[in-house]
């Protein structure tokens, strides 16, 4: 059997793992437009401030690759995929055959036209390159605004910050990540990012950028407002690679590629995972299980991915935030809280009918995290212990007690 | 409400805060509350009056950062007022009630075992070595008349005899004065070891029915649990006339240890007061004794020997061919050390007779009226050692019955607090918090390691003896001498003194 | 694979599994130095949760699929091929909690250890031959066996 996998980042590097779970011998190919082994690829905000150094940022020893008997085009793109004849091209002219194969190729930064914006004036976050490139000119004392206050956003400032960049966060929203924190939540993080120098103009985007002769930058905002910046990180979301399907009679494209519950896109032998799904939310966790199993899959097992709700942690400047599925809603939801502004402590529940829909949690995080995510994932009715969920010795035992039981002997 | 205690406490905790780790393992084990935590400055304290110092926090520390001191006496000190006294009468003169305590009579009256010293062959008779020659603990209870007569032969009221492994078995101490736990322990230890356990007067709890063919099941003045599927499940029925630690009086098991559980077990409702009457109301003569023995012989289609269990008191021998003639299979008496787990402390210090004499008393009286063969005597109250069941089995004893040192083996300390309920130890308690402490698992273990160890010692007493089998100890009195006792003394317990030769 | 299984029916709530957890997961491996120089006080990886009179050690139950494993950003949580079990290489983890919002069981809580974050959760005591929280249970309330074949 003969499996190519394109790209080669936390989908590829799990599929990996999953093809070899059944497969010791079939030849796998990774094809990898980046110049690098696979990293963390959230580890590049901690890198750019130094609390991780080259030698930490690979996501699987160096052996890996070897021991699992993979053979890695490194710097390599593909650029067509022709179903018919089961073959990918490379940009080297190169025609790699398949049996399986893995369209493994997340995501690149969504940069909107805007006036004057060239690649040259602005800087994305999202590679190592992103952030090589970044470190050159995040020098103390200097000026950054970031487009965008989502998770890679205040990763960035969190980066620049701590690089000694004044940094100016920039939201069209009217509050920070607003996909995870409700009004409350997102004014408690804003008050902390203000209290660390932070500056935020919220319900406000970029309209036009230009450079001035002393070569720092000039930034309109839509409110009229204008900023002078040393650097500007775009960081407004990320979008599917998915040029390579684009036009492929039977695959369905919806931002991302469109798939079944075994992974497979629709044509023969072909599957994705990680952030080149449609509606599969850009995250680590979701990529890395997605890849175990269309690696499987490919090699023979018949396993289903059940979309998991999104969960996320994210940590910057000592703040810590998990956020996982619905953790914004409030109208139509009954909400439980538990709240201590001092503190910076908000957590939240979000429940409809008696099961968790959402969960919130700023600077109080434990243990406790967990068992809510699995709660809410395996849509466990929590009235019998609804009362106890926020209570700090909520835990296994607050389950029903089969139920406790039954996970303590897995 | 006494708002004044003019008592200092008995004990006082001492941690050694170099040492203490603050794990609150202490905290968590006391079951008196006398470890305290407080949480907002961090810090451990103990409330001292609290202390029963039963050792649990003491073990458990795993720092070894804790000492109980028994404090100075709380007054002057006075040969005549001892500071039992002294706290008593102050305890008493703050409740009104009458003074309640557990396990045995504590006081320094003379324990005989330790006034009498055993026999070793030397040069003539040489001694055996039990690890290379076989050597017989194995005992039969129950009535070994011989038949003569073919009538005799075919008689079909004839109990069969009941083999145990070791002459020691585990006393009566019954389920909801113990935990589950406790119990369990006991119950799986008898027949890992091939001896028997004692249900006491609660009955054997459904889950236990498994090990029923060790049990010894009583039949108690408040018949609690007895049905004839309990009775038919036993291996030997015993009825309990009393009881070492507390002679002439009933029993009283309060309503909180009468948890759901013990109360199926015992066929009473659930939190009520568990009350045996002193007497049983249809024995007031040896007559009527031969009727319960008879009815429940012939329940049990005379399958089961009867034992009947008395304390040792004045009168013991009597009383005991009594039993005998009313058709008891075994005598078990149970002397003034016994323990127990709630007794009033003037009953349980000042009632009663050594085992030792009664042993002797009863042995001599069977003899004599040539019924000694018709009964096994089971000797029980305070048995220490195995040097005390060799030395109880050569005044003329068949066996032994444990309770306290069995307890000690499973963890007890001697604290007395049994009837609070509060048991550390999870032992004397149906809290489930504390009972859960004793692994019945590792119970079991320790008990039968208990027993293997003091077999194992009676065997090398034995061969020391020149004997080769328990039976032939039995009333061999040839094999005792005393040291520091009296002519009547010498002459009660029939030894003579040491020095003095065959 | 071989896993610790809790007895709840004998667990008495002491806690001194979490005491020996963390004097095996100290550099001292000695109990005063561990607590009163190390300060690792409060960073055990087995928690022992209370509902009296029910307590119960809880701990990682090394999943086949560890969701910690799947979510751990920097690949610093690592499921060991040849022994199952999961565990962290510690210094390469930044600390996101990723893992803790993953774990199932509540088995992994943040930690800190000389000023680098740690994810607090069993390891299986790997170099020794029966982790330190079975061999120092006075209950008998931990247990180290196999239960499942291949699990
Ligand atoms: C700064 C940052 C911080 C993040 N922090 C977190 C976090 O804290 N928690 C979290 O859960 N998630 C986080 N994420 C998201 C997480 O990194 C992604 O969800 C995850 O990396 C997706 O993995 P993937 O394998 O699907 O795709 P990617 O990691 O995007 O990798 C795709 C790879 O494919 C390559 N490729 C694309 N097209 C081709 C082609 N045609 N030929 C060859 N190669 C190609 C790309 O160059 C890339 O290397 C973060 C992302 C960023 C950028
Ligand atoms: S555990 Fe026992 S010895 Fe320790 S303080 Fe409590 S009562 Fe006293
Ligand atoms: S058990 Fe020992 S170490 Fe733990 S808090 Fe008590 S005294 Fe301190
Ligand atoms: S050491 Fe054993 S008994 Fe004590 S808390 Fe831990 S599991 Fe329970
Ligand atoms: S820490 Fe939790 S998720 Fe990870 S292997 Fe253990 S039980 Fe599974």
């Amino acid at each position: 059997m003969n499996y190519v996998i394109i790209g080669n980042s936390v989908a590829a590097v799990n599929a990996v793992a999953g093809i070899r779970d059944y497969d010791r011998e079939g030849s796998i190919t990774i094809v990898s437009a980046e110049n690098y082994y696979a990293y963390g690829r959230p580890l590049i905000s901690y890198w750019l401030e130094k609390r991780v150094q080259d030698q930490d940022m690979p996501y699987r020893p160096q052996e890996f690759y070897a021991q699992n008997n993979v053979c890695v085009l490194l710097g390599r793109r593909a650029v067509k995929l022709d179903p018919e004849a089961c073959q990918v091209h490379l940009d080297n002219g190169e025609k790699l055959p398949y049996d399986r194969l893995l369209l493994a190729t997340g995501g690149r930064p969504f940069v909107p036209p805007i006036e004057g914006l060239t690649p040259a004036n602005y800087f994305t976050f999202i590679n190592y390159d992103d952030v090589r490139r970044l470190q050159a000119a995040a020098i103390p004392g200097r000026e950054a605004v970031i487009l965008g206050a989502g998770p890679t956003g205040l990763k960035a400032m969190e980066s620049l910050v701590q690089r000694g960049v004044k940094v100016t966060l920039v939201e069209l929203a009217d509050r920070l990540w607003a996909p995870a924190l409700d009004p409350e939540a997102g004014a408690l993080v804003a008050g902390f990012l203000q209290d660390n120098g932070v500056n935020l103009y919220l319900n406000d985007t970029l309209t036009s950028v230009y450079r001035e002769a002393d070569g720092r930058l000039h930034l309109e905002l839509k409110s009229g407002r204008e900023l002078q910046a040393d650097i500007l990180v775009m960081a407004i979301g990320v979008r599917p690679n998915v040029e390579l399907l684009e036009g492929l009679p039977g695959v369905t494209i919806n931002r991302g590629v469109v798939v079944g519950p075994d992974l497979g896109i629709g044509l023969p032998g072909i599957y994705a995972a990680g952030d080149v799904v449609a509606g599969s939310p850009p995250l680590l966790p979701h990529a890395a299980i997605q890849g175990k199993i269309a690696g499987r899959n490919m090699a023979g097992a018949r396993e289903t991915y059940l979309p998991l709700p999104p969960y996320n942690a994210l940590g910057f400047l000592g703040l810590h935030i998990i956020s996982i599925g619905n953790s914004v809603a409030n109208e139509g939801y009954e909400v439980l809280t538990e709240v201590d502004p001092a503190a910076l402590v908000y957590r939240k529940l979000v429940l409809k009918d008696n099961r968790l829909a959402g969960v919130l949690l700023i600077n109080k995080i434990d243990h406790r995290a967990g068992i809510y995510r699995q709660l809410l994932e395996e849509g466990l009715e929590v009235a019998p212990f609804k009362d106890a969920l926020l209570r700090p010795d909520f835990g296994l035992l607050s389950l029903p007690e089969t139920i406790w039981r039954q996970k303590l002997a897995e | 409400m006494p708002t004044l205690s003019l008592m200092p406490p008995e004990f006082r905790v001492a941690r050694d805060d170099n040492k203490c780790i603050k794990c609150l393992a202490c905290v968590r084990q006391c079951g008196f509350d006398a470890q305290q935590y407080d949480a907002e400055d961090d810090r451990l304290y103990a409330i001292d009056a609290n202390c029963v110092n039963c050792q649990r926090c003491v073990s458990i520390c795993p720092a070894g950062a804790l000492t109980i001191y028994k404090n100075p006496p709380p007054m002057r000190p006075n040969a005549h007022w001892t500071e039992g006294h002294l706290r008593n009468i102050v305890k008493q003169a703050e409740t009104g009630g009458v003074l309640l305590t557990g396990m045995g009579n504590d006081q320094p009256f003379p324990t005989y075992f330790d006034r009498l010293l055993l026999n070793a062959s030397q040069v003539t008779n040489p001694s055996i070595d039990p690890l290379r020659e076989p050597m017989e603990l194995r005992t039969y209870l129950g009535s070994r008349v011989e038949p003569v007569t073919l009538e005799e032969c075919r008689d079909k009221t004839r109990t069969p005899l009941v083999p145990i492994e070791t002459p020691i078995m585990f006393s009566a101490m019954s389920y909801g004065s113990i935990s589950h736990e406790a119990f369990a322990s006991l119950a799986r230890a008898a027949k890992a070891f091939g001896t028997l356990f004692n249900t006491g007067e609660g009955g054997l709890p459904e889950d236990l029915y498994e090990y029923a063919d060790h049990a010894v099941v009583q039949v108690a003045s408040g018949r609690f649990g007895v049905h004839a599927g309990y009775l038919n499940a036993g291996r030997v029925i015993e009825i309990k006339i009393g009881q070492g630690a507390k002679p002439g009086i009933g029993g009283h098991l309060p309503g909180e240890k009468i948890t759901a559980p013990v109360a199926e077990t015992r066929m009473i409702p659930e939190g009520t007061d568990a009350l045996s009457p002193a007497p049983h109301h249809d024995i007031y003569s040896i007559e009527d004794l031969k009727q319960l023995i008879f009815t429940l012989k012939e329940a049990t289609r005379y399958q089961k020997p009867v034992s009947v269990k008395i304390s040792a008191v004045h009168n013991v021998a009597a009383i005991a061919s009594g039993i005998a003639r009313a058709g008891a299979d075994i005598i078990a008496i149970d002397g003034f050390r016994g323990g127990t787990g709630a007794a009033p402390t003037m009953i349980r210090d000042h009632v009663g007779i050594p085992i030792e004499l009664a042993i002797a008393a009863v042995d001599q009286r069977l003899r004599e009226e040539g019924i000694r063969n018709r009964v096994s005597l089971v000797a029980a109250g305070g048995f220490r050692s195995s040097a005390d069941v060799v030395k109880a089995i050569a005044l003329g004893a068949d066996a032994v019955y444990i309770a306290t040192a069995a307890l000690i083996a499973l963890g007890c300390h001697l604290c007395q607090k049994c009837y609070t309920g509060k048991c550390s130890w999870g032992i004397a308690t149906q809290d489930p918090y504390r009972s859960r402490r004793l692994n019945p698992e590792i119970g079991a273990e320790r008990l039968y390691n208990l027993l293997r160890g003091w077999s194992h010692e009676i065997k090398e007493m034995l061969g020391g003896m020149g004997i080769n089998s328990i039976e032939s100890l039995r009333g061999n009195r040839l094999h005792l001498r005393g040291v520091g006792l009296n002519e009547v003394e010498l002459k009660l317990l029939g030894v003579k003194h040491a020095g003095e030769a065959m | 694979m071989k896993k610790v299984y809790a007895r709840p029916a004998y667990c008495m709530n002491c806690h001194l599994c979490e005491v020996n957890c963390i004097v095996a997961h100290s550099r001292s491996r000695d109990l005063f130095r561990a607590y009163k120089r190390e300060n690792l006080r409060g960073t055990a990886r087995v928690i022992v949760e209370e509902r009296l009179p029910l307590s119960v050690a809880v701990q990682c139950r090394h999943c086949d699929d560890p969701r910690c494993v799947a979510g751990c950003i920097s690949g610093a949580m690592v499921k060991d091929p040849e022994t199952g079990i999961v565990y962290c290489q510690e210094d390469k983890c930044v600390g996101c909690w990723t893992c803790v919002a993953g774990c199932p069981y509540g088995a992994i809580r943040p930690g800190e250890k000389n000023g680098r974050p740690v994810p607090l959760k069993c390891d299986l005591c790997r170099e020794a031959d029966e982790p330190a929280c079975v061999a120092g249970c006075p209950n008998r309330a931990l247990v180290f066996e196999e239960r499942r074949a291949g699990a």
